[in-house]
């Protein structure tokens, strides 16, 4: 049996390649396993969603100097080398941070996964060519995270 | 001897939403400027909207800010449906305050125990905060989902909400929808009256300033939606002259335009600017528990903002109850209307401030131009006002203290600039 994952996409599409967690959310709806998906998710109600009994999949732009378009999955609760990773998001507030409010409050679920998406471009309202060009690869990363569960 | 430049980054995750940076010189001990500056990306938004169809604008300018949606929508649809000669009242009316409640409820609750508490407490974050008072922060979490509640029932999705339109909404909300809302917001009311006391109870720095505070002003109701701008220095006008009273003024440090009030200078939107006109209006709960909490117009210590905060809070949820028991649905989810070319202005009460919105239309309802004025790029210059205040206070602090309280006090006009970015670097030269 397909453990149910709840997929929730971080981001603003009109904030150019912060957008990718919603469009890649998006895209996953109907995998197999997926009992949700929330595309352009306020990262502070993420901190609500992480309480529920569904494993989690956050997907959201990441600012770390990296190649855009490229791809990095962790898992924050297991994992301190991703810290600082994620920090595109308009919010001021991204996947890590949500994840450790979400902790301090009640306990989390038993995998909570990171997709970070590299981007290079957060204005405008389309995604930026390298990351356009990276979203099959975001999808399958999903893909693989919850086919792994 | 040259100036000694000493940057110190306060943050990453900054608790204001967007990105901006302090600078500030001072000569012996004495404060001699101080610079506030916001990244704000070219005007996107307003060149985004040229060209596109008046429907269109409810929702893109929804998406210009996550946690105040709600505003943009509502200043948007308020200047449509002006050039329309449209008149929006009754129940669907009604229904936009609710949904702005919901606004209020949310945007709130995130700031005072997410990003601003945690300041008053000695907390480096909201993170930090809920792992040493787990209690505390869920209360706040339980408001904000209260109002992301309402949003999601009004607005059809908990963000970004699609369901309002020029002329009223595209669905109406049913009875048992509006009743699941009433519970909810029963729920939260307790949570809403100890919010109050909670953050009444914060040590304050002990600081006073006046301003000219401008919000929205009508006789019979606390400002969300209206007509009519006032400010407390006697300005009383009606939303189309906004432009004959306000400009904005590029400033070389900002990419944000700064506001002025022509002929005077600067002014305050926000809660304090709200409470400071509009105080005689709260429900009868919010002003029972401003009472309590030491609260009287005008407030004239902005860190107490929080506690004003608390009572807009909880004067949204009373609000939102009275909205729901005397609703009676309308005839119809809109009312019809006739395209026609002309401008229109709209403005709303966005959580932090005024939201002023105008409109160039043609005769096919085409959008010929924007002009989008936000809360926090009309608060820049008072906030810059209120640190040279504070820092002269503090100007003998270490650093990592100073720009503490700096923060705390740029957190007072919780400033939405995720219509930028987001990190805050502070420079200290003391020469």
């Amino acid at each position: 049996m397909v453990e149910p994952w709840t997929v929730i996409g971080i981001g603003n599409p009109l904030r150019g390649d912060d957008g990718v967690g919603a469009v890649v959310a998006e895209r996953v709806r109907g995998l197999p396993g997926v009992c949700r998906v929330i595309g352009d998710g306020d990262p502070f109600d993420v901190a609500d969603l992480l309480r529920g009994p569904c494993n989690v999949v956050l997907i959201d732009a990441t600012h770390g100097g990296g190649e855009p378009g490229a791809i990095t999955v962790w898992e924050p609760t297991t994992s301190e080398t991703a810290r600082g990773r994620i920090g595109a998001s308009s919010h001021g507030f991204g996947a890590d941070s949500a994840i450790e409010l979400a902790a301090a409050l009640a306990p989390l679920p038993e995998r909570v996964v990171v997709v970070g998406v590299e981007g290079c471009c957060f204005e405008g309202a389309e995604l930026s060519p390298a990351v356009a060009a990276a979203l099959d690869r975001a999808v399958a990363a999903v893909a693989g995270v919850i086919g792994d569960a | 001897m040259p100036s000694e430049v000493r940057t110190i980054e306060v943050g990453y995750l900054t608790r204001v939403e967007g990105e901006g940076a302090m600078k500030v010189v001072a000569r012996d001990g004495v404060v001699q400027d101080v610079e506030f500056s916001i990244f704000e990306p070219p005007r996107f938004f307003e060149a985004f909207l040229r060209g596109r169809h008046h429907s269109e604008a409810p929702d893109i300018t929804a998406r210009i800010c996550g946690i105040c949606p709600v505003a943009y929508q509502m200043s948007a649809v308020h200047a449509m449906e002006h050039a329309f000669s449209v008149t929006i009242d009754g129940p669907l009316r009604d229904l936009r305050l609710l949904l702005y409640c919901g606004e209020w409820i949310e945007s709130h609750a995130l700031h005072i125990y997410l990003l601003h508490a945690p300041d008053f407490l000695g907390y480096e974050s909201g993170i930090t905060l809920a792992q040493d008072h787990p209690d505390v922060v869920a209360r706040g979490l339980r408001l904000k989902k209260a109002g992301n509640e309402i949003v999601r029932v009004l607005g059809g999705r908990e963000i970004h909400p699609v369901n309002v339109k020029v002329g009223g909404f595209y669905r109406l909300p049913t009875r048992p929808e509006l009743n699941h809302l009433a519970t909810e917001l029963d729920r939260v009311r307790d949570d809403a009256v100890a919010t109050v006391a909670l953050v009444a109870s914060f040590p304050m720095p002990d600081v006073t300033r006046t301003v000219e505070w401008v919000s929205l002003r009508q006789p019979d109701e606390y400002p969300m939606l209206g007509s009519r701008v006032a400010s407390t220095a006697g300005l009383d006008i009606p939303v189309a002259e906004w432009n004959d009273w306000f400009v904005e003024e590029h400033v070389a440090r900002s990419n944000a335009l700064h506001s002025r009030i022509k002929t005077r200078g600067s002014y305050e939107v926000g809660p304090m600017a709200r409470f400071a006109l509009n105080a005689d209006l709260l429900s009868p709960g919010a002003a029972a528990a401003a009472h309590d909490a030491g609260l009287t117009a005008p407030c004239t210590n902005p860190f107490r903002s929080i506690v004003v905060r608390a009572v807009e809070t909880l004067h949204a949820v009373d609000e939102a109850l009275r909205i729901i028991d005397r609703y009676r649905p309308p005839a119809a989810a809109s009312i019809g209307f006739t395209e026609r070319a002309g401008e229109g202005y709209g403005a709303s009460e966005a959580p932090r401030g005024t939201l002023f919105h105008r409109y160039r239309l043609d005769a096919k309802g085409m959008i010929a131009d924007a002009q989008i004025v936000p809360p926090t790029a009309q608060n820049q210059l008072s906030i810059e006002e209120d640190l040279r205040l504070v820092l002269q206070e503090h100007i003998d602090e270490p650093d990592d203290r100073l720009g503490a309280v700096l923060e705390q006090s740029i957190r007072n006009y919780d400033p939405c600039i995720s219509c930028a970015t987001h990190f805050l670097r502070l420079e200290v030269d003391r020469g």
